[in-house]
């Protein structure tokens, strides 16, 4: 009852009032949330799409026997069906090939058995969802490898009804199926987005060149023994799964998964930490702007209504209700932006992150994409980040207001100073420097605390940035008085003194600013960094003047197709082309996680090899690469694992694994966890995969670039789906895959730069709103409009310098400690400092010239109010 | 020199329309130092906020010199603010971010006078009121009658005709309040200057060449 009183008496009045402030705070809490829930919703979304590439096509199945990409003999299916407990296997062949008459993007080629399928998945009505039972000459076309099944939205992409023909273009050239029904329903229809063809195993095979090779089984156990069933199970999943192993180990490679599906891709979550935890300390700092905001907000209201609370509290009220009112209104306003964040993450997800989170997906799982969405879950947790984010900021404020003495509330009214003493300021500028030397001595000594140490050591160094920001700015108002007075008369002065009277509730703007601008700077910078350092690394390191794929670039992210190596003979013979170098490159299971494998066809490599080597020439280990006992591994391979020269590496190969001895170290940035050179044949011997993923053509000398590669197109044959990338092309196509990455960091930026001229026009309304009485005082003395809105707007511009320079310097730091502590820390990359002068420049200016308008507005405003209103507002 | 004629003045508040002032007449003469008294809530504060051009009447016309007040553009409205009407208020107003002498120049600053010209007719005013040695100090390091001294030294830098004062001595205890009427007493009639002094007290109301006495926004009596 007493808390409703209160409630109604300090708070819900208060919020009905149209209060620009109230507004202002809730849309920064919800840009905060927003980027947050964004950040969590594309890593969420990258993740599900690693996993879900095994999951729809399973069809649900209980286990699967998977080789990664060397594929397995058909006999592992047969071999499979032998084991008690085996109600069904099925063998599946999946690649990418390209549809005629659909243009940017690939559909998912699946092989499957036919009649093992229609036997062994009845509930499902066979192959793909499609029922041919009723249709025997349909059946029999599919089963014959004749005929295709089209999901649904390929179907509706194309206009294909049944009867209709459907070309594919596969690396080994064209083949035409007519389609003999449309799927709608289960998995395989709604996998890589609809784009689904089915084909008789014989039939993918020869559209996806890969002869004799199935990708997959999957094992449907018999009825009641699913692994994830609560019902009793018929057999014991662990048990089947150990018979499985042992009934292919003599035909299958070794390094073959037995298990359920999903775990096929448990190494996802590792890969995309990097990424993730990256992309959440750009959503972290949105949401410590909206703290600053909600904190600021409850901090004038507490100011303001002094004289409401002494009176409650004259009246009895307890210190602990005015403290739970308090939180109370900071909930309100936490749990509105919070659900105002939630609807602005939905309309995110399903805009501007999809691009964001394909080519994430693809470049680092090689496959498309699943649909971005905001889980129920996880709009929960935005709206219980909204409170406890304006909890947190209350706190400090709320418990000033349960404190506050009744006598003196009553008395003295509204407090217009809300701000710290000289000597809180100082406190905080020492915490500051105590904080920014812990920051300091974890940027010196990056392994004190793991991997975190460079997020903490971040973290720490930004708190010291937002504590000393009021110390720095009455400086600043120190240092340019004078110079405002000399240029700007009475209204400079003016300008400069509410700066020196309210240091902490000016430095909240800046602060904000400088927060926004470092987080422009910091992700520019990366961008930039990492950009730069990777186009300078392929001209330097990526022999080569043309690029051979299939189906797509294989720097275009998911949907190329390895080609089969015979091919490069082929390329070979074309005028104009000197050498043709195999490149395979595979991600494998290792320790827990994937590296990268690439393999290089060494023999041809060596008279165009760029890659520079750490210690020694090519030429000192050619033969241990070429035998097959050697390798090459990469710096970060080296920093993250912890295996240099001399050491060796066993990988997972077909007949089992492999140990190879590291002759040397390369400098690379294909892989977050490391990458070991091999020699492609013996690599392709390891992994009983004859595939390669592209060659590398160099030309003679004075060749022409376009000339050749016309050329190669016309010797390989226009029906084969053939891509050649110029090396031109490989740089703008890698500088786009980065800029897409970055898409999102840039997106939170645009929140985050929301966010903070948010706080600038809040603070410095609230500012004005506080300085009532004293700008109509000026006003009764004879100061124009003009002089007002002025001082009011240099004010701000000067918050706007302050803010400005601050963020710069904070930038470069938060860059710096990203790209020499976090990211060598979780990547063993370690990339050149670039600051990005160009973008420093703009966006300098513009947080002055923004700054300054946000004064503006309520400086006019402030300059109408009736000056008689103002000398008696109280 | 001032004058009021039928003039109203009408306040909408949420509920309600609160008539402050309702229709009064009054002509301020030159060297005149007219008081205006009244209870709290009576419109004698309104009254002095119309006279100096801090609001605007309702209905009815306030002139300064012939220029009616009401109708004057803002810029002009300011300058005389500025320059020839000048108001002294019960709590002082004075800058705490400024000194004594720099407070005391401020309009003449804010109207473009050199800063050596501001300061020097700065610390004659504060002279006048027997401050001259504070210049330098800041409002919190002055008694509530030193700030007021300022206030009205403020008032004096700019030469003006009519000095407002709005309960000058209502925060003060007795003896600085009645330091501060002999030094509006003595402004009075300086070079034809009028001072209009609203105020409760009796007493203070005492020295005033007329008292117009306000009941309920109307002239209850002249004496």
């Amino acid at each position: 009852m007493t808390g409703g009183v209160l409630l109604r008496a300090l708070v819900l009045r208060w919020l009905a009032r149209p209060r620009a402030r109230s507004a202002l705070a809730v849309v920064a809490v919800a840009l905060g949330v927003a980027a947050f829930l964004a950040s969590a919703s594309v890593a969420d979304t990258v993740v599900r799409s690693a996993r879900a590439h095994v999951n729809q096509l399973s069809g649900g199945a209980d286990l699967a026997i998977e080789a990664d990409e060397t594929g397995l003999p058909l006999q592992a299916a047969v071999a499979a069906r032998s084991v008690v407990g085996v109600r069904a296997a099925l063998p599946r062949v999946i690649g990418w090939a390209r549809a005629d008459g659909l243009t940017g993007s690939r559909v998912l080629v699946v092989g499957v058995d036919p009649m093992a399928e229609i036997d062994a998945v009845a509930e499902s009505g066979g192959p793909g969802g499609a029922d041919l039972r009723a249709r025997p000459a349909d059946a029999l076309a599919f089963a014959a490898g004749r005929a295709a099944l089209v999901a649904s939205g390929l179907a509706e992409t194309l206009e294909l009804t049944v009867g209709a023909e459907l070309t594919l273009i596969g690396p080994n050239g064209s083949l035409s199926y007519p389609v003999v029904d449309i799927v709608a329903d289960g998995r395989m229809a709604k996998a890589a987005g609809g784009r689904v063809v089915v084909l008789a195993l014989p039939a993918a095979q020869a559209v996806l060149g890969r002869a004799g090779r199935i990708d997959r089984v999957d094992i449907f156990l018999d009825s009641g023994s699913t692994s994830s069933s609560s019902s009793a199970p018929a057999v014991d999943p662990v048990r089947v799964t150990a018979d499985l192993r042992a009934a292919v180990r003599a035909i299958a490679p070794r390094n073959v998964h037995v298990g359920p599906p999903r775990l096929v891709d448990s190494t996802a979550e590792d890969v995309m930490g990097t990424i993730d935890v990256a992309m959440r300390v750009g959503a972290v700092i949105a949401l410590l702007i909206g703290v600053f905001l909600i904190h600021h907000t409850v901090a004038v209201g507490v100011a303001e209504r002094r004289r409401e609370i002494g009176i409650l509290r004259a009246m009895g009220a307890t210190r602990g209700q005015v403290l739970r009112v308090f939180a109370a209104e900071a909930s309100v306003l936490g749990l509105t932006g919070g659900a105002l964040g939630v609807v602005l993450a939905y309309v995110l997800a399903r805009g501007a992150l999809e691009g964001f989170a394909g080519a994430v997906t693809s470049a680092y799982f090689g496959t498309d994409p699943a649909r971005v969405e905001v889980s129920p879950a996880l709009a929960a947790s935005g709206l219980l980040i909204g409170v406890v984010v304006a909890l947190v900021a209350a706190w400090a404020p709320a418990s000033q207001a349960a404190r506050l003495p009744p006598n003196d509330s009553i008395r003295r009214g509204p407090d217009g100073s809300h701000g710290a003493g000289t000597g809180a300021v100082r406190r905080r500028f020492v915490a500051a420097l105590v904080m920014a030397a812990a920051g300091s001595l974890l940027v010196v000594f990056p392994s004190t605390l793991g991997r975190t140490t460079g997020y903490i050591a971040l973290l720490l160094l930004l708190i010291a940035f937002l504590a000393a920001s009021p110390l720095v700015l009455q400086l600043a108002a120190r240092a340019v008085s004078p110079l405002l007075t000399r240029w700007c008369g009475v209204p400079g002065r003016l300008a400069a003194d509410d700066l020196l009277r309210h240091p902490r509730r000016a430095a909240l703007p800046a602060a904000a600013l400088a927060f926004g601008l470092a987080l422009v700077i910091e992700t520019s910078g990366t961008l930039e960094s990492i950009s730069n350092e990777t186009v300078r690394w392929m001209d330097e390191n990526v022999a080569g003047e043309l690029f051979v794929s299939s189906g797509r670039s294989v720097m275009g992210g998911a949907g190329y197709t390895p080609l089969m190596a015979e091919l490069g003979a082929e390329i070979a013979r074309v005028p104009g082309v000197a050498h043709v170098v195999r490149v395979r490159f595979r991600r494998l299971p290792w320790r827990g996680t994937r590296i990268f494998v690439l393999g290089l066809d060494i023999e041809a490599y060596a008279p165009v090899w760029k890659l520079a080597l750490r210690d020694g020439e090519l030429a000192d280990h050619a033969l241990e690469l070429t035998s097959g006992r050697g390798c090459f591994v990469s710096e970060n391979f080296v920093l993250l694992h912890g295996l240099d020269v001399g050491d060796t590496v066993t990988l997972p190969g077909a007949a089992g694994e492999t140990g190879f001895r590291i002759l040397d170290v390369f400098n690379d940035y294909s892989w977050p966890r490391g990458t070991v050179l091999l020699d492609q044949p013996r690599m392709a011997e390891m992994l009983q995969d004859p595939l390669v993923d592209d060659f590398s053509v160099t030309l003679v000398p004075g060749a022409d670039v376009a000339a050749t590669s016309s050329a190669i197109d016309a010797a390989l044959g226009a029906d084969r789906d053939i891509v050649i990338t110029s090396a031109a092309e490989m740089h703008a196509q890698a500088r786009q895959v980065l800029a897409d990455i970055f898409s999102l960091a840039y997106a939170q930026v645009a929140a985050a730069l929301a966010v903070a001229f948010l706080g600038v026009l809040n603070t410095l309304w609230i500012s004005v709103v506080l300085r009532r009485r004293e700008l109509g005082l000026l006003r009764s003395v004879g100061a124009t409009r003009g002089q007002i809105v002025r001082s009011i707007v240099i004010e701000a511009a000067v918050l706007g310098v302050v803010g400005a320079v601050l963020g710069l310097i904070g930038g470069a730091i938060v860059e710096w400690v990203l790209l020499r502590r976090i990211l060598p820390a979780d990547t063993g990359w370690a990339y050149p400092f670039h600051f990005p002068w160009a973008t420093a420049a703009v966006v300098g200016v513009l947080a002055i010239v923004t700054s300054a308008l946000a004064g503006w507005f309520p400086a006019r405003a402030a300059a109408r109010v009736p000056i008689a209103d103002a000398l008696g507002h109280e | 020199m001032l004058e009021l004629q039928d003039v109203t003045k009408t306040y909408v508040q949420t509920r309600r329309r609160v008539e402050a002032v309702r229709g009064i007449s009054l002509r301020v003469e030159p060297g005149e130092m007219l008081v205006l008294l009244g209870a709290s809530g009576s419109g004698k504060s309104t009254l002095l906020h119309l006279l100096g051009g801090l609001d605007r009447p309702t209905t009815g016309r306030v002139l300064f010199r012939g220029d009616d007040l009401g109708t004057l553009p803002d810029d002009k409205l300011t300058a005389l603010r500025r320059e020839r009407i000048v108001h002294v208020f019960q709590f002082f107003n004075l800058l705490p971010t400024l000194t004594a002498a720099e407070n005391a120049a401020l309009p003449l600053l804010l109207g473009g006078v050199p800063a050596a010209e501001a300061r020097r007719r700065a610390d004659e005013a504060l002279e006048r009121v027997a401050l001259g040695g504070r210049s330098a100090h800041y409002p919190e390091e002055l008694s509530g009658g030193e700030q007021q001294r300022v206030a009205i030294a403020r008032a004096l830098t700019v030469r003006p005709e009519v000095l407002l004062a709005d309960e000058p001595t209502g925060n003060l205890d007795s003896a600085t309040g009645n330091e501060v009427l002999s030094i509006l007493r003595e402004m009075a009639g300086d070079e034809g200057r009028s001072v209009v002094m609203v105020t409760h007290d009796e007493a203070a109301a005492a020295i005033g060449d007329r008292r117009v006495r306000i009941r309920d926004g109307r002239i209850e009596s002249v004496a």
